[in-house]
């Protein structure tokens, strides 16, 4: 009889563990999705680099030292080049 | 077509076609990360640094790559730096005391950039190099016009800052007999180097250029005006 009481002590307190654990860990996660998506601070994407982007960069190295398209002027322009 | 102006890099800032804060923001962004002149810049910061290997971001190994390319289809006429450097794996390395600088690219790169990101027809120029979404017209030093269909335009010289462009070869500012090389290039970026070769190499510019495909127009000292086989092809040389 009292072997069978300290089983079921032992059960709830297996159970009241778990449920503790479960719970614990539903919180720390809520938090941690919550923090991320909200708080200031916590970047929301991944960081990108600071540059320029790689398509511009491709196309600028495809092209070096090739010529342009002029022809004659065909009304008064609207600027000028000049050295630098 | 509106025309918005602003300073960025030392230089005035001419566009069209687009929202000048949007342009104004690409300068911006270049120019902090590559202003030799903001204590603050990564370039600044690496020409601070006595290490002789420095990991560098990628934006600035990027644009190092880019010059590195530009000094090797120049034979070292537009180098990004008086002394060796290498760049490996994101990893500059150069001799003790060797300082960067990338200006010989990086304006014409912004502008560049901030001409690709037009919403519409229109050109974006930093100090008189520019680059164009549509035909647009522009005038020449010492006078006339042309109309650059597509790609960028830039002038080298001393017309504006005296005798500046070191000649790589020497160490000695160039005594090239051009006061002013204009061309046109496929990019603002190609026009800019090609522009600085030219002038660096005299009376061999002009061919140079011819071997390039690249139109290209020269001042001399005198003003007198003279083109190349690629201008004279596409219009009257004035």
């Amino acid at each position: 009889m009292a072997q069978s009481r300290i089983d079921a002590a032992r059960a709830r307190a297996r159970g009241a563990k778990l449920g503790l654990g479960t719970l614990a860990v539903v919180v720390v996660g809520t938090a941690f999705v919550g923090v991320k998506s909200h708080a200031a601070g916590h970047t929301k994407h991944r960081a990108r680099a600071l540059a320029a982007p790689p398509s511009f960069e491709q196309a600028v190295r495809r092209s070096a030292l090739a010529g342009g398209q002029i022809a004659p002027p065909v009304q008064p322009p609207p600027i000028v080049t000049s050295t630098s | 077509m509106n025309v918005h102006r602003f300073r960025a890099m030392g230089c005035d800032v001419v566009l069209a076609g687009g929202d000048p804060a949007a342009v104004a923001s690409v300068f911006e962004r270049w120019e902090e990360a590559f202003s030799l002149f903001r204590p603050s810049s990564e370039i600044a910061r690496v020409n601070a640094a006595a290490s002789p290997a420095l990991a560098v971001s990628p934006f600035l190994a990027s644009t190092l790559q880019i010059a590195l390319d530009v000094a090797a289809d120049t034979d070292g006429l537009v180098v990004p730096a008086l002394g060796e450097v290498r760049l490996r794996g994101g990893v500059l390395s150069r001799p003790p005391g060797v300082q960067l600088d990338l200006n010989g690219v990086v304006k014409a790169l912004a502008v560049d950039e901030a001409a690709a990101r037009l919403a519409g027809p229109g050109f974006v120029s930093c100090g008189g190099d520019l680059a164009v979404r549509g035909p647009v017209d522009v005038g020449l030093p010492g006078g006339g016009a042309v109309l650059v269909v597509e790609g960028g335009l830039a002038t080298s010289g001393t017309a504006t800052r005296g005798r500046h462009l070191l000649d790589p070869r020497t160490g000695e500012p160039s005594d090239s007999p051009w006061s002013q090389v204009t061309v046109s290039g496929s990019t603002c970026l190609a026009a800019d180097v090609a522009a600085k070769a030219a002038y660096l190499l005299g009376h061999d510019g002009p061919a140079w250029l011819d071997a390039r495909g690249m139109p290209g127009r020269f001042v001399d000292e005198d003003g007198s005006v003279m083109c190349n086989a690629a201008w004279d092809g596409s219009l009257v040389c004035t």
